[in-house]
C-alpha cells in the first residue's frame, strides 16, 4: 500500500524513539532534509537526534545511518540552546515566584522535560507554562516578571480566558514567553475539573530546578496531555509525535496502583472518553499496550459522558460544548467570538490586514468548520 | 595562566552533554561552543572548583594521555575559555 511520504516519516519516527531495530535498518529512501524538517515539525527532533546517536558508535555503523544521524545532530543544536534558555527562563520564573510567596506548578514541556525525558533538550517546548492558584496570584506574578524586564499581553487565545501571557525578547532575536495559568486548561469546557490544591497535594517535586520547583503528578500530567489534545483537535492541529510520546513516557512510569488512580479519576471527572481517545492514539502510534482491564472501564463509563470521545475534532460539536459548559460567561464568550478583539485577529490573520477583512476571513473559515 | 590556578564559569555559562559533544551556551549573548568528549571532560572538571593540575591528574586517570599533552590541553582550553568570557580566573 502507498503512503504519502510525511505518514512513512512519521512512522519512522515513532519507531525510532520507541527504539526498534527496524527503524535503523530501514531509513525512508527520501531526502535526510525531509526526514529532519518532519522531526521538527512533530517536536521530536532532538529526541529523535538521541535515538539515532545511541546507534553510531563505530566505524561499523552503516554508512546512511551515520550520515543520517550526524544531519539531525547538526539540525538539532539550535533546539538545545533554545532549551538552555529556556531553563533559565523557567529558573528565573521560579525565583520571582519564590520571592512573591505564590506557590505554582510547572506543566507540560516545562515540566516533563526536566523529569521524564532524561535531559530537557529532549522534550521541545515552545514556552514556560506554570499554573497558580488564582488570577490574583497571575497578575502579581505578571507584576513581577515586568519588572524582570518582561512584557504583559492579553492572551489572544480564547475569548474567555484563564491566562496572562509574558513574553521578553532575549539573544539570537528568540522570544521567550511565560504563559501564567489559573485555571489547568485554557477553555471553559475543562477548565474548571481540578482545583488547584488537589494538583498541587499530589504533584512532584523537581529539585533540580529549584526548591520551590513543583510538578503535576503523573496521574494529573496524563490527563492534562489529554485534555489539551482534545482542544488541540477541535482546533484543527492534527495528533503531533511530541504530544504522544509525552503520554508514553508518562504511561512508563504508571504502577498499578496509579492506573487505577487514573482510571478513577478520569471517571470521576467525567474525562474517561478524552483520556482513553488520548491512550488510544498513543497506543496505536507507538505500538503500545493499554491494559485491557482500564481499557473496558473507560471505555464503559465513556459511553455515558457528554463529551463523545469520537467527535472530538469536529470544530463545531466542540465550540458547542464549550459554550454549554460556560455558566455565567455565556454572553461575552459568544460576542467575543462573534466580534473577536483587534489583538486576537492580529495573532490569526497579521496585523497588517485591515479589521473588516479580517472579520471577512474569519467568518469564511467559520463558514468552512460549520460546512465540513 | 598556571597549573596552580583555578578557574570559575560564571552563572551565565550553561554547559549540556548531547551525544559525544558538550554544548557551552553564553546565555548573556547566545555565543555557543561546543566541545568533544575530553574538551567536555576538561570543562566539567574546570567548573567544578579544581586547580588545573588538580583536572590533569583527573585527566591522566582517566584518558590515555601523556601528562605533557594533557597540561598543554588543559591550560589552551582553559585559557581560551578565559579569552571568550567563558570562564575568569579565581583571585
Amino acid at each position: 500500500v502507498l503512503k504519502p511520504d510525511f505518514v512513512v516519516h512519521k512512522e519512522w519516527l515513532a519507531n525510532l524513539l520507541m527504539g526498534r531495530q527496524e527503524a535503523l535498518l530501514r531509513i525512508p529512501e527520501t531526502s535526510t532534509d525531509d526526514l529532519i524538517a518532519e522531526a521538527k515539525t512533530q517536536g521530536v527532533l532532538a529526541l529523535a537526534t538521541e535515538r539515532l546517536q545511541q546507534y553510531v558508535k563505530d566505524e561499523s555503523t552503516p554508512s546512511r545511518l551515520a550520515q543520517t544521524a550526524r544531519a539531525f545532530s547538526d539540525a538539532a543544536r539550535e533546539e538545545v540552546m533554545w532549551s538552555m534558555f529556556l531553563e533559565q527562563g523557567t529558573r528565573q520564573v521560579l525565583k520571582d515566584l519564590e520571592r512573591a510567596g505564590i506557590a505554582g506548578l510547572l506543566l507540560k514541556g516545562s515540566a516533563l522535560s526536566y523529569w521524564a525525558y532524561g535531559q530537557p533538550h529532549l522534550r521541545r517546548c515552545n514556552d514556560v507554562d506554570l499554573l497558580v492558584a488564582s488570577q490574583q496570584a497571575a497578575k502579581q506574578l505578571a507584576s513581577d516578571l515586568e519588572i524582570s524586564g518582561f512584557k504583559r499581553h492579553q492572551s489572544p487565545l480564547e475569548p474567555v480566558c484563564f491566562e496572562l501571557l509574558c513574553s521578553k525578547s532575549i539573544a539570537q532575536d528568540w522570544e521567550l514567553e511565560i504563559d501564567i495559568h489559573w485555571q489547568l486548561c485554557n477553555s471553559a469546557l475543562f477548565a474548571g475539573r481540578f482545583s488547584f490544591d488537589e494538583l498541587m497535594r499530589d504533584s512532584i517535586a523537581l529539585a533540580g530546578l529549584g526548591p520551590n520547583a513543583r510538578a503535576l503528578g503523573p496521574v494529573h500530567a496524563i490527563l492534562h496531555a489529554c485534555m489539551h489534545r482534545a482542544l488541540n483537535l477541535a482546533t484543527g492541529w492534527e495528533d503531533h509525535l511530541k504530544w504522544l510520546y509525552d503520554l508514553i513516557v508518562l504511561m512508563k512510569v504508571l504502577t498499578e496502583r496509579d492506573w487505577n488512580e487514573l482510571s478513577n479519576v478520569a471517571q470521576k471527572k467525567e474525562l474517561a472518553g478524552v483520556l482513553l481517545s488520548g491512550l488510544e492514539s498513543a497506543a496505536n502510534t507507538f505500538g503500545y499496550a493499554l491494559p485491557a482491564p482500564v481499557v473496558a472501564e473507560l471505555v464503559e463509563t465513556a459511553a455515558s459522558e457528554r463529551i463523545d470521545r469520537a467527535r472530538l475534532h469536529h470544530w463545531f460539536y466542540m465550540q458547542w460544548q464549550t459554550f454549554r459548559a460556560l455558566e455565567s460567561h455565556r454572553f461575552r464568550w459568544l460576542w467575543q467570538r462573534l466580534f473577536p478583539t483587534q489583538e486576537r485577529l492580529n495573532s490569526r490573520y497579521g496585523d497588517q490586514t485591515h479589521y473588516l477583512v479580517q472579520l471577512w476571513l474569519r467568518l469564511k473559515s467559520a463558514i468552512h468548520r460549520v460546512i465540513s | 595562566m598556571k597549573l596552580s590556578d583555578k578557574v570559575t564559569v560564571p552563572s551565565h555559562v550553561m554547559p549540556r552533554t548531547v551525544g559525544d559533544e558538550t554544548v557551552i551556551l553564553d546565555l548573556a549573548n547566545g555565543s555557543y561552543f561546543g566541545l568533544d568528549v575530553v574538551g567536555g571532560r576538561i570543562f566539567e572538571l574546570l567548573a567544578s572548583d579544581q586547580t588545573l593540575a588538580d583536572v590533569c591528574e583527573t585527566m591522566l586517570a582517566e584518558f590515555e594521555v601523556s601528562r605533557e599533552d594533557i597540561e598543554k590541553d588543559v591550560l589552551t582550553l582553559a585559557q581560551q575559555l578565559i579569552d571568550k568570557q567563558l570562564a575568569s580566573v579565581e583571585a
